[in-house]
């Protein structure tokens, strides 16, 4: 891979770049970063009943904290997307509060630890969203809904029942079943 | 330790899509700690968000963004690779408490001020930034129980120290138990240590008897 071609476009390229930002401070690896990213969180905030201009304001946080954190990506434990995913999330759920979402910490002494996983189980982790993607293509439309509101629009199970119109049970046995699909899709593929 | 009773599927997919209260967000990063059998799932649900993320339509940033941004970066220290461990803040046999739980409460079992709420049973209600559901420790004397209830909402129970069984089943630490409405249930802590637990309750419980519903009028349980 030569400097020009790298993108964000792909799990590897967004990986790439983020070993720029976080080795080299490389300004215009965070520039391709900002690009293809802030403009997707901004739409993730705006579709779970953000303002615009918080939306754009905690777009520009997440990305600001991809800087700072670089750092601290682990591409053997998560895709550049899944690890924004998660900035953005608790961004948003920690605007305004003084008690920060409860998050575990990975170097907490009381932490039992992983068991040991064989090297290409780790590599496989930037490849996994592609198996998680056909996975999903794979749900009902149904279990897809469930899977979309919880995601993208903040919800409760007994709000997405309500919603939906559903008995919560069943909203929760939808939930399980999508979760599955993936899980298997997942399993299949490190076999 | 092997963790037997795990979270549901659907409640670790709401953690991850982050959707939970913060008292249930709290009992399930504490149990996520301590069983990396969820913790494998969460980080597979987290995926899905990342996933979610790639493949949304993107929508313009205001003008200014990257620039501002950029100015911001130029300005702000950079987080190091490795937070430094403090070995010396370690007890010598572990703590009790797990991340995030410790830092909520401000320390480990040793500073939790504990209230009697009944014979054998003291707690301590935490502080949570939303009242969906209330999060509280349960410290339950060797063979002692809570009151027979049943649930107006959900109520995840996870096990810290010692353990208690209900009906056949016995859990231990790491362990979780969970019940809604359709339970009544009996926990009783097991002899000798007894139990610690955390138990979130997204509903008044159901006392049954006289006692349990005087206790509820003086607890708020
Ligand atoms: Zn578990």
């Amino acid at each position: 891979m030569t400097g020009g071609s790298i993108t964000p476009e792909t799990a590897e390229g967004a990986s790439a770049l983020m070993q720029r930002v976080a080795e080299d401070a490389d300004r215009q690896a965070f520039e391709l970063l900002f690009r293809h990213f802030a403009p997707r969180v901004k739409a993730y905030m705006l579709k779970l009943g953000t303002a615009e201009s918080l939306a754009d304001e905690l777009a520009q946080e997440t990305l600001l904290t991809v800087w700072r954190k670089a750092p601290q990506f682990d591409r053997s434990k998560a895709s550049p997307s899944t690890w924004i995913f998660t900035i953005a999330r608790n961004l948003r759920i920690d605007a305004f509060r003084k008690i920060s979402r409860p998050e575990l910490d990975p170097n907490d002494p009381a932490l039992v630890p992983d068991p040991e996983e064989p090297q290409d189980d780790r590599v496989n982790r930037l490849q996994r969203a592609d198996v998680i993607r056909e996975a999903m293509r794979t749900l009902n439309d149904d279990q897809a809904a469930v899977v979309r509101l919880s995601f993208f629009e903040d919800m409760s199970h007994s709000a997405i029942a309500e919603q939906l119109d559903l008995p919560l049970g069943t909203v929760k046995s939808r939930l399980r079943l999508a979760f599955a699909r993936i899980r298997e899709a997942v399993g299949d593929e490190l076999e | 330790m092997t963790v037997r009773h795990h979270l549901t599927d659907e409640t670790l997919l709401s953690y991850a899509a982050g959707d939970l209260d913060d008292a249930t967000s709290l009992v399930v990063a504490s149990h996520l700690a301590l069983c990396p059998v969820c913790r494998a799932d969460v980080d597979m649900a987290e995926d899905i968000g990342g996933v979610m993320l790639d493949d949304v339509v993107p929508v313009s940033m205001s003008d200014d963004a990257l620039a501002h941004v950029l100015a911001r970066a130029e300005t702000s220290s950079r987080d190091p690779e490795q937070p430094v461990e403090m070995a010396a803040s370690k007890p010598a046999g572990g703590y009790v408490f797990p991340e995030p739980l410790r830092s909520r409460i401000g320390g480990d079992l040793a500073s939790v001020k504990w209230r009697r709420i009944g014979p054998g049973v003291q707690q301590y209600v935490l502080p949570c930034r939303d009242d969906a559901s209330q999060a509280r420790l349960l410290r339950i004397a060797g063979g002692q129980g809570v009151l027979q209830h049943g649930h107006t909402g959900e109520e995840f129970t996870l096990v810290l120290a010692g353990g208690f069984s209900d009906g056949d089943q016995a859990f231990a630490r790491g362990d979780v138990e969970w019940a809604d409405q359709d339970i009544v249930h009996r926990p009783i802590a097991d002899d000798g240590d007894g139990c610690v637990c955390l138990a979130v309750t997204s509903g008044p419980l159901q006392f049954f008897d006289f006692v349990g519903k005087i206790v509820q009028r003086f607890v708020r349980i």
